[in-house]
């Protein structure tokens, strides 16, 4: 009778609601429109500058106006939720990311998903009050212990595979010839719209949305093994392609700065090249440019610089790789640290005929975190012993691992994967709100249409992924100092400790917005595979499939299913954490309801961005 | 030593050539600068004959006769693939033009293998069309009617001719519009009706707003004879609304051509177009 009453109150308000929408590169206004289940919804398109379209996710309804001429629309709202109305018809630089929002009333989605944050939080905050006392083995989720590993490599083609020299330098070969593709793409596309471009669309729809939902959560540096850009400064220093040659790299071979020796650099490189997200993302040209320069300051940092130099301290998508792959599944790891200890000399470290020593600089024999290991394996070509593994372990084992250098910052746990963690999730705001947002303003300031607007947007990121991010993370980690009562343990430890939390939720959150990309405009991948440098080619006869966007109804759901993982494991993490950082459990249980709070409300606002 | 300078040397070398592309890319950025040789506009001239034609008799070749012909180019208007083949382009329009004062004529012959007077289905009639710029600064190419600005058409179409010169009825009760939510409140409403004319007197602004004016101010006539029609548009020298109607006052003005060849499914904006041609009045 309830669920009767209910419904009749919903279907006594449907109404007929004559909506007047106009379009204007790359804003429609009004950008959110707001009725309940049950209206019908009759749209008026009005397009103020080029042909424009109109589609509807969820609705796949749409239509289409010619300045001067009107598109219509009518369709009756019986699915509530949050639902983007998007440009169906290329208008520009920007038209993948010319959205609206739809509000069909209630918005089941956004406050089950609240409530679902709130419940894994109750649970985790339960769970944590019912401990007595400190575990000796850590377990993800309680279930599977965090030290536990599979080597792959036990399988004998898996290990011949990884122990040939053509391993994988024939992957890096591919992607030297796709890169190329993407480079001459980029430089004939010039400044046209970046949907129908190779470039645009290799690099910054599939390559990014593979790297942040299946390489780095999975294999970590996958991409690091394989990227072609430090192939001719490989080259050059070694003075052979495949084979084995110099040991000491060719070039001046310094040595990079002590104190860069850590991911600061990459933090501030990575934010310094979003500051033209909004041009590289959807200029062709402003991607040739962006390639380019990467490319040339490898080779230059080879010529100057020893080893991989470049992959460790200069490439601005390697610091977040870096970090994030101590989340992953795969890792590289000595099987029997016995026998490293009496293996003299350490050939993984100065290599040997079968291989080089460790060009990524890492000491593999006593490896146990993967932010700098670049999966090139020749450790495990090297080791006489066959002592160096693949291994499969759970999600997250490397935030757990201690420091074991202690002569060099190189290796250990600081502030810049701290900040790396925060920045992350920062970037990610600003991303989404200018290029999933309905807000014309903000991309506008993204795209430097006024110089005043530019400087807006780069003193926001700035506020938001230096001061406001950090300092709320800071806040909180005082008040769980606080809270626990412990007052040897320094603030500083407690902040870098608990920053480790958004290791999994960038991971998630950024997986999500990768959804947000790949979902409505990956069908523009058919037509670039065929007629890549739009010289009216149709390699796979795929070229003339027109835009679809597929699971765009579902893909608020998996945004909040993707959200709620990244708090399972930051919450599953987090305690842990707390439990490392204070001496007894009781303080720990205290200690971890603040960053709990947080994480719960930073969540809460993580679904009001995908769904509310 | 020599190491540290094949090293800066390499440097400078990538930093020259990457610095040397990029110049190069973001100049012709969008695109390479193509000439086009601008060819001489066609001039029509358009003398004072102290002769009058009622379109009722016939188009009169006898006054045309008279008057020297200006042969004008035709393109091919690209609208939707697939797009025809450049050798069905219609051959060039024979043109000719006087006043009398009081009243303004266009003459129009070319080649049409067919006389296609019907408007069924899949059948589409012959039609020619003058348009004239109405703003007092052109585009430079006529490319999409009314794309770039306020203009005014006058189109000839041989099945309205049919209807309206030999008294016969339309073969046909389908409609090419139909009203859709909102007409109410449409500027430029597709479905207006068009007065019973040989001729359409349009307006338009951009594409997409082709409009029947409301006061229909133009007469025409055709007549197709051993693969050659010719056609003859008569209006008043002066508008009756100067808004709405092209001006015809002495000196230069511009205006361009379209030809509509059925048979070959012409219809719409599949066509065949000019550039502009001058118009001089004397």
């Amino acid at each position: 009778m309830v669920y009767g009453l209910w419904f009749m109150a919903n279907s006594a308000f449907a109404a007929e609601r004559l909506i007047e929408v106009k379009a204007k590169k790359f804003v429609y206004t009004p950008n959110i429109i707001k009725v309940n289940k049950g209206d019908t919804v009759k749209l008026r398109l009005i397009s103020e500058d080029v042909h424009h379209g109109f589609f509807v996710d969820g609705y796949g309804v749409k239509t289409s106006a010619h300045p001067g001429q009107e598109g219509s629309l009518q369709f009756v709202a019986d699915k509530a939720g949050r639902f983007n109305f998007r440009c169906s018809v290329t208008c520009g630089a920007l038209h993948p990311y010319m959205i609206g929002y739809l509000y069909v009333s209630p918005n089941y989605l956004f406050w089950g998903g609240a409530f679902l944050v709130i419940f894994l939080g109750l649970i985790s905050l339960i769970s944590a009050l019912r401990k007595k006392q400190k575990d000796e083995r850590l377990k993800l989720f309680g279930i599977i212990p965090l030290d536990w590993r599979f080597p792959v490599t036990k399988f004998k083609p898996v290990r011949a595979l990884l122990k040939s020299r053509w391993f994988p330098l024939l992957p890096i070969i591919f992607n030297l010839f796709v890169f190329t593709i993407i480079l001459m793409a980029g430089f004939i596309g010039g400044l046209s719209a970046g949907n129908y471009n190779f470039g645009v669309m290799i690099v910054w729809i599939l390559w990014w949305v593979l790297l942040m939902t299946f390489m780095v959560p999975i294999i970590g540096r996958f991409w690091c093994m394989m990227c072609p850009f430090p192939l001719i400064g490989d080259w050059i220093q070694r003075g052979k392609l495949v084979n084995v040659g110099r040991q000491k790299s060719w070039g001046l071979g310094k040595r990079w700065v002590s104190k860069w020796r850590n991911l600061w650099p990459l933090v501030v490189l990575f934010w310094v090249s979003t500051w033209f997200s909004g041009f590289f993302t959807v200029k062709p040209f402003a991607t040739f440019v962006l390639l380019g320069a990467i490319i040339l300051i490898a080779i230059i940092t080879a010529l100057f610089f020893e080893k991989r130099t470049f992959c460790l301290f200069i490439c601005p998508v390697s610091g977040f790789q870096g970090l994030y792959s101590n989340f992953s599944l795969f890792g590289v790891r000595s099987r029997d640290p016995e026998i490293c200890k009496k293996h003299v000399p350490k050939t993984c470290v100065v290599g040997s005929e079968k291989g080089y020593g460790c060009p990524w600089m890492e000491l593999p024999y006593e490896m146990n975190r993967n932010t700098y290991c670049g999966l090139c394996f020749e450790c495990l070509k090297t080791c006489p012993y066959d002592n160096m593994d693949v291994v499969l372990r759970p999600f997250g084992q490397d935030l757990f691992a201690e420091r074991r250098r202690t002569d060099d910052v190189y290796n250990r746990r600081g502030t810049d994967e701290a900040f790396k963690a925060l920045t992350m999730i920062g970037i990610f705001l600003s991303f989404f709100l200018a290029f999933q947002g309905p807000f014309g303003h903000l991309k506008d300031m993204v795209t430097a249409k006024t110089f005043g607007g530019y400087l807006g947007y780069l003193s926001e990121s700035f506020s938001v992924d230096f001061l406001l991010l950090p300092g709320l993370t800071l806040l909180f980690a005082y008040l769980s100092k606080k809270f626990s009562g412990n007052k040897e343990v320094k603030l500083k430890q407690v902040f870098v400790n608990f920053a480790y939390c958004f290791v999994p939720v960038g991971l998630a959150v950024w997986a999500a917005f990768s959804l947000g990309i790949i979902l409505p405009n990956g069908s523009y991948l058919l037509h670039i595979i065929s007629d890549p440098f739009s010289w009216g080619w149709n390699l796979f006869g795929t070229s003339s499939i027109p835009w679809t966007p597929v699971f765009t109804g579902i893909m608020p759901y998996l945004q909040v299913l993707a959200t709620a993982i990244g708090l399972l494991f930051a919450l599953d993490f987090g305690y842990k954490f707390s439990l490392r950082t204070y001496a007894t459990v009781e303080e720990a249980k205290r200690g971890w309801v603040p960053i709990l709070v947080f994480l719960v409300g930073v969540h809460i606002f993580f679904i009001k961005l995908f769904t509310g | 030593m020599n190491r540290k300078l094949t090293v800066i040397l390499i440097t400078v070398t990538l930093l020259a050539s990457f610095g040397g592309l990029v110049y190069y890319g973001f100049r012709y950025s969008r695109g390479f600068p193509v000439k086009i040789e601008q060819e001489v506009r066609p001039v029509v001239e358009v003398p004072f004959l102290e002769k009058e034609i009622d379109l009722a008799q016939g188009i009169s070749p006898e006054v045309w006769d008279s008057l020297k012909p200006e042969e004008v180019k035709l393109m091919y208007q690209v609208t939707v693939l697939p797009w025809p083949k450049m050798k069905d382009v219609i051959e060039p329009v024979s043109v000719k033009a006087f006043h009398s004062r009081e009243n303004i004529y266009f003459y129009f012959s070319w080649k049409d293998d067919t006389e296609d007077r019907m408007h069924e289905m899949n059948k589409f009639s012959d039609a020619c069309a003058l348009m004239f710029p109405m703003d007092e600064k052109a585009q430079p190419h006529t490319i999409m009617m009314g794309f770039l600005g306020k203009v005014n058409i006058w189109q000839w179409k041989a099945s309205q001719d049919r209807e309206y010169w030999q008294n016969e009825s339309p073969q046909t009760k389908a409609y090419v519009d139909f009203y859709y939510p909102f007409e109410d409140k449409e500027l430029f409403p597709v479905s207006r009706h068009v007065s019973h004319s040989p001729v359409n007197d349009l307006l338009a602004i951009r594409v997409g707003t082709v409009t029947a004016k409301d006061s229909q101010e133009v007469l025409g006539r055709g007549l197709w004879k051993d693969g050659l029609w010719q056609a003859v548009f008569k209006r008043s020298l002066k508008p009756l609304n100067p808004e709405e109607g092209a001006p015809f006052n002495a000196g230069k003005i511009l205006s361009a051509l379209a030809v509509w060849n059925g048979a070959r499914g012409d219809r719409g904006g599949r066509k065949s177009i000019s550039d502009w041609v001058e118009l001089n009045i004397q």
